[in-house]
């Protein structure tokens, strides 16, 4: 095993300089990989014989020896088995066998999902090499992927040392930072992430990706280190909602192994064309409280863009009920101190006051653990709001006609520094639902970082969300790779 | 003392004060109070059975009391998570861990209040 920090071996620059103009068709202009830039095309090139996995392999080398030292985004990397794994490829494509639609593309992992053959990091710092690949990275390799690493979640919930590539000053987001930035500086073109707060979305947001937490079972999460059960989400980190909805469709669908696996073919790997421009619904209560006036002004902004293109943006007020969500997902994490009990009276230590502390800053500031001390009955009862809302949401988005609900994924852009990932408020209700999110960048901020907008939908729809988040792709542009990756080192 | 607050004898582990042996008729003695834990005894008493079964060490002043209907209010919801922090974790109660346990008790008592149609499930998947 090698980290990526120490890994001596030394690869071959494979990649041209990228051309950084912002493209208005939802396509990317950087050349930075062999075969292309996106999953897509990637994926194409390799289908076609005009690229292999080892020449993939040895950019994705190439990339972190040269990026990650600054980025840190991977905690667990290893060149050789890398080059190996794509040997394999490379000797499957001669013969004339492509294991799947992502054959040679490089896929990096969230340190939450069981790799064979890496320790889970989470798990603890003794923690054995996992001996089998938890079902989405054993469907990725079915697929053709090549697991390229594993990206950096601490022990013990401390904040990621990820730095943003966009300005390496400011965190990359949480908890799937790494997998962030390891897109957003090209060591990878997608990257297996998970979200039970806000943890997908915004380090996508804060790194001017793409991003989707999709429906909740729409993806296993056998062989994922559990958080909140009922609000983990695997979720996607890419270049385009293109590329979203090919991994998706390949990795997606019921799985014996995870009971709450929805039963049902997983989504078509190509997007539907919208039949007409899309009506978006613009939330205009409870989030817009909740959000810094800058970023109000950026998604203002990315409305009227939208709406030049030709969508119809509409605004809309939820119900009232609405509001309790954010209390009712307090009481989820009863999840997580059920399955931490056994580790802490492993580890004997009496409860104290630093147990209390914040469990999920800045949504509010109920203590996890208190939730040791709450009746069931409350429990049940946010399960209950929980099931009134995605009711009564699901009925008000289809009165209205919507194609999408819009709003910001985060209050603010990156924050300076690396004492927070961010604020998740405006994720969480989404995950607490089960709905699918997704994220489009719209452009860069006054001090040059990232801005996304976040786009809902109701449970199941994931492959409609995409198609309206491809829509605003063509209308927004899709941002060049970061200055970090473009100017000579 | 376990600091879970509960001691159990005889059968109750295996929950016989509501099974094989039918109702239980319970008594609650006080027996002495140390650093603001009031050790009290409550005997459940199967009405066919001649032992008592189950001993619970109460905290003292737990006049808290929590409900889901009718609503509770922020304050009953945070006497009942001090008292259970003393009892659950034997904390002393401090005013930075009232501050701590102040949000969930918040939560609480919007989730209280909250009215829900009653055919609505709690959807566990």
């Amino acid at each position: 095993m090698t980290s990526s920090h120490g890994c001596s071996e030394s690869g071959r620059q494979t990649s041209s300089p990228a051309r950084a103009e912002r493209r208005m068709d939802g396509k990317m202009t950087d050349s930075l990989w062999p075969g292309g830039s996106t999953v897509t095309e990637i994926a194409d090139s390799v289908a076609k014989g005009e690229v292999t996995a080892t020449e993939l392999a040895e950019a994705v080398i190439h990339r972190i020896e040269t990026l990650d030292p600054i980025v840190q985004a991977f905690s667990q990397f290893d060149a050789g088995r890398l080059r190996e794994e794509a040997a394999q490829l490379d000797r499957e494509a001669e013969q004339g066998q492509l294991r799947g639609p992502l054959h040679g593309v490089p896929v990096s992992i969230k340190e939450w999902f069981d790799v064979e053959g890496f320790p889970t990091i989470l798990r603890g710092p003794n923690a054995e090499p996992a001996r089998s690949d938890s079902t989405l990275v054993a469907r990725l390799r079915a697929s053709g992927a090549l697991i390229a690493g594993k990206t950096i979640v601490p022990l013990g919930e401390e904040p990621p040392p990820t730095r943003n590539p966009w300005n390496t000053d400011h965190t990359a987001g949480g908890s799937s930072s790494g997998s962030a930035a390891s897109v957003s500086a090209r060591m990878v073109p997608m990257s297996l992430g998970e979200q039970t707060g806000g943890s997908n979305l915004r380090p996508a947001s804060f790194c001017g990706l793409a991003g989707l937490k999709p429906t909740y079972g729409l993806l296993s999460r056998k062989g994922m280190f559990p958080g909140f059960w009922s609000r983990d989400h695997p979720g996607l980190i890419g270049l385009t909602s293109a590329d979203m909805a090919l991994v998706l469709s390949a990795i997606a669908g019921y799985d014996p192994k995870d009971p709450t696996t929805i039963e049902a073919p997983p989504p078509a790997s190509d997007l539907p064309a919208m039949s007409s421009t899309p009506r978006i619904g613009i939330i205009r209560n409870f989030f817009p409280d909740l959000t810094s006036e800058s970023m109000l002004a950026s998604v203002e902004e990315a409305k009227d863009r939208l709406a030049a293109s030709g969508a119809e943006v509409v605004d809309v007020q939820l119900p009232e009920e609405f509001g309790a969500v954010w209390d009712a997902g307090t009481f989820l994490a009863a999840e997580f101190v059920t399955h931490r009990s056994a580790g802490w009276a492993e580890a004997g230590s009496a409860v104290t006051v630093a147990d209390l502390g914040t469990g999920t800053p800045a949504i509010n500031t109920a203590s996890r653990r208190a939730t040791e001390l709450v009746p069931a009955t409350y429990y049940l009862q946010a399960r209950r709001i929980r099931s009134y809302l995605i009711g009564a949401i699901t009925e008000q988005f289809h009165d209205l006609g919507l194609d999408a609900f819009m709003l910001a994924v985060s209050p603010t852009t990156a924050p300076e520094g690396f004492e927070t990932t961010g604020n998740p408020i405006l994720l969480v209700p989404w995950s607490f639902l089960g709905f699918p999110a997704a994220t489009v960048n719209a452009g860069l901020s006054s001090d040059r970082l990232p801005v996304g907008i976040q786009l809902v939908r109701p449970q199941r729809q994931d492959r409609d969300l995409l198609a309206v988040t491809q829509w605003c792709e063509n209308s927004l542009g899709v941002l060049p790779p970061p200055p970090l990756v473009t100017e000579p080192r | 003392m376990p600091s879970n607050g509960w001691v159990e004898r005889g059968d109750a582990r295996r929950g016989r004060s509501a099974g094989r042996w039918g109702d239980v008729a319970r008594r609650r003695q006080t027996l002495l109070t140390i650093n603001n834990l009031q050790v009290s005894v409550e005997f459940g008493l199967p009405l066919d059975s001649p032992f008592a079964s189950i001993v619970k060490i109460q905290p003292s002043g737990r006049d808290g009391i929590v409900r889901l209907k009718p609503a509770v209010s922020t304050d009953e919801a945070l006497e009942w998570l001090k008292s259970e922090a003393v009892s659950t974790w034997g904390l002393e109660m401090s005013p930075e861990i009232e501050q701590q346990l102040q949000p969930t008790a918040q939560a609480m008592a919007l989730l209280s209040a909250l009215d829900i149609p009653e055919d609505v499930e709690p959807l566990l998947l």
